[in-house]
């Protein structure tokens, strides 16, 4: 199972990758000329999170996942980042 | 999908977009499905012969926010993550959003419970565009 779990496996960005992908996605912004629009949209995108992120962790946190990961999910992911 | 299919930026919703967007969860949570977020850019700004398949700002905030939150691309806080992309983008363009966290929670719950779909969801986020400041108690 061990070797279908790992044939199962998406591709995963680590937050490390995710701020590479988001720095080679703001030079591709900025070839064309949307630098502006970009900071518009994760300025606005950050004031709402703000204002909602203290009630939703409370509410998620309270309430069960509904989608559940499977033990071998679980066990795929912790080892993915592990590595 | 070509570039033809798909809206540009300011109409459509990107991918390097959403990308950015998920930085601001807190906890900086890992991206387990990058193929969601990429979906969820394709459908928002999906075209069928020359016309976007969802047609208004709202429809497609709604499309984006559903694939992100039903979808989970993130390893925690994709309700909150769905929730302020479609906000997000729908101010980004100017449409001026009256709505408090509870109306934010209800709506993100009823995408994620299967109880809200494209057009259900579309509706709500039209609901708060212009109200007088109060309504959103």
């Amino acid at each position: 199972m061990g070797g279908m779990a790992e044939d199962m496996q998406t591709q995963t960005l680590t937050a490390v990758e995710t701020h590479e992908a988001i720095e080679q996605a703001r030079r591709d912004v900025a070839a064309q000329g949307l630098s502006g629009e970009l900071d518009k949209f994760v300025e606005a995108a950050t004031e709402d999170y703000a204002k909602v992120r203290v009630l939703f962790a409370e509410r998620e946190a309270a309430q069960p996942v509904i989608l559940a990961e499977t033990t071998d999910e679980l066990v795929a992911r912790l080892s993915r980042r592990a590595a | 999908m070509s570039d033809e299919e798909t809206l540009p930026w300011p109409q459509g919703i990107g991918f390097e977009f959403l990308l950015s967007v998920a930085e601001v969860v807190e906890g900086d949570p890992q991206c387990d499905d990058l193929g969601a977020v990429i979906a969820a850019a394709a459908r928002a700004s999906a075209m069928r012969m020359g016309r976007p398949i969802y047609a208004t700002p709202f429809l497609r905030a709604a499309a984006a926010a559903i694939t992100l939150i039903r979808e989970r691309p993130l390893e925690a806080g994709n309700l909150a993550y769905g929730l302020v992309a479609a906000t997000g983008y729908l101010r980004a363009n100017g449409i001026h959003l009256v709505w408090s966290p509870d109306e934010g929670w209800d709506l993100a719950k009823g995408i994620e419970t299967y109880t809200l779909g494209v057009t259900e969801a579309a509706a709500v986020l039209k609901s708060w565009e212009d109200r007088p400041r109060g309504e959103d108690a």
